[in-house]
Order: C-alpha cells, then sequence, then structure tokens
C-alpha cells in the first residue's frame, strides 16, 4: 500500500493568461520516484517548479488549486517558502555548484544559510550527504579543493549531495543527467534508486528509457493537460491513452 | 528513429507470415498424404520442416537485434513478445504437422481404415485458423484472432467424435487396433496443432489489447 507524501489537486499555473498546466491531480508517493515525462512545452517542467513554489519569484506566475505536502497547503497563508524549498529540495539539469566555494562549502552551503555554523556538525553533514550522493569516496581526500574542478558528473552529485545535506523529504529533479556522458549518467540512476529508500523523488526527463529504469511511477504530460498517470510498468507496457502510446512509441514528440 | 523501428517491425512481421504460411503448407501436404495416400506429398512436409526451423530461428534474431536497438515499449513490445512466443508455438505446430506426415507415410500402402471424414474436416478447420490468424496478425484484426479460438473449440468437439468412433472400430473388430491406433495419434497431431495456434491467437489478442484475460472468453 502506498502513502502519499505530496499531492497536487487541480493544480492549474498561469503564465499571464495562459495555463502552461491545467487542472492536474497527481499522488506523489512516499520513498517513491514518479516520472513526468511529455514532449517540450507540455509543462512537466512548470508542474515541477509548483511543487516547492518556485515560481513564487516570478510575478507573472499565478497559481490555482493545492499542492499539499503531508497533508498540508504548501501555498496556504503562513507557509514559509523557504522552510518548504528545505523540505521539498531540487536539483537542475546543469549542475550548480557555486564556482567560489570548495566541495566541502558547497555541500553544506544550505545548513550555513539557515544559520548553522558547529563545523563538526557540518563536517557530519558534508561526510553523510558525499555518501548519500555515491561521492564520498572520490572527493573525500579534497573537501576543501574548488568544486568547479570535478567532471561534470561528479559536479551534479555535488548539486545532489548539497540538496540532500538539509534532509529533504522530497526531492525535485529537473532532466539531472542531460548534460552528463552515459557513464556519469548510470552513476545518478543507480544513485536515485538507493535515495529513494530515504527520498521522495519527483523527476522530470526527456530520455524515456531513464523513466522507464528508473521510475516506480510515470505521469505524461501533453499541452498542459496531464494525460496520463500510472505504474510505469503499465505506462510502459500497456497505457492507456493512445496519445501516451503515440508518445512514448516515438510516433510525436 | 521511428522509421528505423517501423522498418523492423514490417520485415519481422513480413517474415513472421511466411512462417505461419509455410506451417499451413506442411499441413495442406500432410492431410493431402494421409487422405489421398500421396507419399510424395508427405515427404515434402518433413523437407518443409527444415526451412520452418530455420525461419524460427532467423526471426528470433530479428527480434532480439529489434529490441536491443530501439528499446521499445507498450504496443511495439508487446508486439514483439508476441512473435518470440508465437514462434515457438508455430514450430511446434509445424512439428504436428511433421507427424502426420510420418503417420501418413506407415498408413499408405494399406487399405484405408475407412473414410477419412472426421480428419479432413478437423485440417479443414485448422487450415480456417491459419488464415485467420494471418489476417489478425497482417491487419490488426481482433475479430479474427477470436474467430481462431472459437474454432479452436470445434477442432476439439471433432477429436472428440472421432476418438469414439475409432474406439468403436477397434471393439467391434480388433484387426483394425493397429491403424486405429495410428489414426488416433493423426487425430490427437490435429488437436495439438489446433491448440498452438490458439496459443498464438492468445498472443495476438494481448498485442491488440494488451490483456492476457479475456482472450479466454473469446473462445
Amino acid at each position: 500500500m502506498e502513502t502519499l507524501r505530496m499531492e497536487t489537486r487541480d493544480l492549474t499555473v498561469y503564465y499571464g493568461k495562459k495555463a502552461g498546466v491545467r487542472g492536474v491531480s497527481l499522488p506523489i508517493y512516499d520513498r517513491k520516484i514518479t516520472a513526468l515525462i511529455g514532449p517540450s512545452g507540455c509543462g512537466k517542467t512548470t508542474y515541477l517548479r509548483a511543487l516547492n513554489r518556485m515560481h513564487d519569484l516570478n510575478p507573472i506566475v499565478r497559481i490555482e488549486g493545492q499542492v499539499l505536502l503531508d497533508g498540508e497547503g504548501v501555498y496556504a497563508s503562513g507557509m514559509d517558502p523557504v522552510v518548504i524549498r528545505r523540505r521539498v529540495g531540487m536539483v537542475f539539469q546543469r549542475p550548480t555548484p557555486f564556482p567560489t566555494m570548495s566541495i566541502f562549502e558547497n555541500v553544506v552551503a544550505g545548513l550555513k544559510l539557515v544559520g548553522v555554523r558547529d563545523r563538526d556538525r557540518l563536517m557530519g553533514v558534508a561526510e553523510r550527504s558525499l555518501k548519500a550522493a555515491a561521492l564520498w569516496d572520490e572527493v573525500k581526500d579534497r573537501l576543501h579543493e574548488p568544486a568547479v574542478g570535478l567532471s561534470g558528473g561528479q559536479q551534479q552529485r555535488i548539486s545532489i549531495a548539497r540538496a540532500l545535506a538539509v534532509e529533504p523529504e522530497v526531492l525535485l529533479m529537473d532532466e539531472p543527467t542531460s548534460a552528463l556522458d552515459p557513464i556519469s549518467t548510470q552513476a545518478i540512476e543507480d544513485l536515485l534508486a538507493r535515495l529513494k529508500e530515504q527520498v521522495t523523488i519527483v523527476i522530470v526527463t526527456h530520455n524515456m528509457q531513464q523513466a522507464a529504469r528508473v521510475s516506480d511511477y510515470t505521469a505524461f504530460f501533453l499541452n498542459g493537460d496531464m494525460i496520463e498517470f500510472g505504474p510505469t510498468e503499465k505506462i510502459f507496457t500497456n497505457p492507456a491513452d493512445e496519445r501516451t502510446e503515440a508518445y512514448i512509441t516515438g510516433r510525436f514528440g | 528513429m521511428r522509421e528505423a523501428l517501423e522498418r523492423d517491425l514490417t520485415r519481422i512481421t513480413e517474415r513472421f507470415l511466411e512462417m505461419v504460411s509455410l506451417v499451413r503448407e506442411q499441413l495442406q501436404l500432410a492431410t493431402a498424404g494421409l487422405v489421398e495416400q500421396d507419399v510424395a506429398r508427405a515427404e515434402e512436409v518433413v523437407r518443409l520442416d527444415e526451412k520452418v526451423d530455420a525461419l524460427d530461428l532467423e526471426i528470433e534474431n530479428e527480434v532480439l537485434a529489434a529490441i536491443a536497438r530501439h528499446q521499445p515499449v507498450a504496443g511495439d513490445l508487446r508486439f514483439l513478445a508476441t512473435v518470440l512466443k508465437a514462434l515457438t508455438n508455430l514450430e511446434r505446430a509445424g512439428d504436428y504437422a511433421a507427424h502426420v506426415a510420418e503417420d501418413a507415410l506407415a498408413l499408405a500402402g494399406e487399405p484405408p481404415l475407412k473414410k477419412y471424414i472426421v480428419l479432413g474436416e478437423m485440417a479443414e478447420r485448422i487450415e480456417t485458423m491459419f488464415n485467420l490468424l494471418a489476417k489478425a496478425i497482417a491487419e490488426r484484426d481482433l475479430s479474427a484472432a477470436e474467430r481462431v479460438l472459437k474454432i479452436d473449440d470445434d477442432v476439439d468437439d471433432l477429436y472428440e467424435q472421432i476418438v469414439r468412433e475409432l474406439l468403436t472400430y477397434m471393439l467391434e473388430d480388433p484387426r483394425t487396433l493397429s491403424k486405429a491406433l495410428t489414426l488416433m495419434r493423426v487425430a490427437r497431431s490435429y488437436e495439438r496443432l489446433g491448440d498452438h495456434l490458439e496459443n498464438i491467437a492468445e498472443r495476438v489478442f494481448f498485442w491488440l489489447t494488451g490483456r492476457l484475460e479475456g482472450a479466454a472468453d473469446a473462445g
């Protein structure tokens, strides 16, 4: 039996007058990987960013409907977006190491931001997060070297370690491997399978085979609508909607 | 990418239909060998069996290559899985046609026990099953697949009928035992052949609908 970690109810995201996402109701199950797939411009990234209030800074965006985290409204008055983003972390398409910071500083940047100064505690968190991101063995001897010296795949795992350092309940990933080579992609995919034991993951991917490989549930988006949601196995062997079938078999998109 | 996959799927479909038509030819030749005591045609069945076996392997390799190259999903994946499963059934169906031919050779040269009316009817129904299967696959025709399942029920009934009939012969005149037992084996071969075609029809049903259950209801 699956437990809900997050949920959207009739979620619509407007850019000005145009809806980028229309009336999407979706369960996000605890410690499962949910993949969002669909052609460019289908609304999957817009949807993802609505889950942790990343649109707040964009004045033309308006949100209707509900986003629930552990049953509480993410957009309810009194909810602090900083707290939300700590509980629902984000990893972007391109690795985002802070260029002037060392590997260690990059990983604990989020904790320092919320006022943690204790050196031992920070070191403990850095080690735990780097281990969780499957990077510890590769960087433990050069924690104080600049993070930008690492390879693309390692930098992306730094971004993941940084997101994990604040112990989020949910990790949102926007095409986390699209800028990586196959070996680094494989490392991240292996990592996702381990991470889901602790964290709920929502991943946007253009790589359909990746969605099929890593996710437990898949949602297919098209033109701002969520067309079909279901167990990944079902979506990739026997989708219910012919538009889903057409997309995943490469007939369009 | 879609075009390359489409080309492979089309080719696999064509080769599989070629195999269906080869095994159907085996059935026709074996039946002619039996009913008309035509030794040459019965022998031809065994020769065709080598062709069928070779085609079986070739198509399997093409299916595996298509899966490796295109990582197909949904209907494409179900189609390739269907072909893989159907290949085994079709190859076995060919073996049963060969068994009929072997028994036809054993029976040739001796006066027949009786006119092979019911066996001929079985063969006729099975030929119809072959034709409907080919149509179901070539035209993605679900109703054709469902009719195959129905006809297999008729084949099973005919099998029961012929077994009772042959038992009567054996009870009335023990001298018919040997021939009657051979004919019983022939009937059994036809019946098994029909079952393999039924299995293929069920897989086609799965390919076209995504459901494994329900195919049985249609039969």
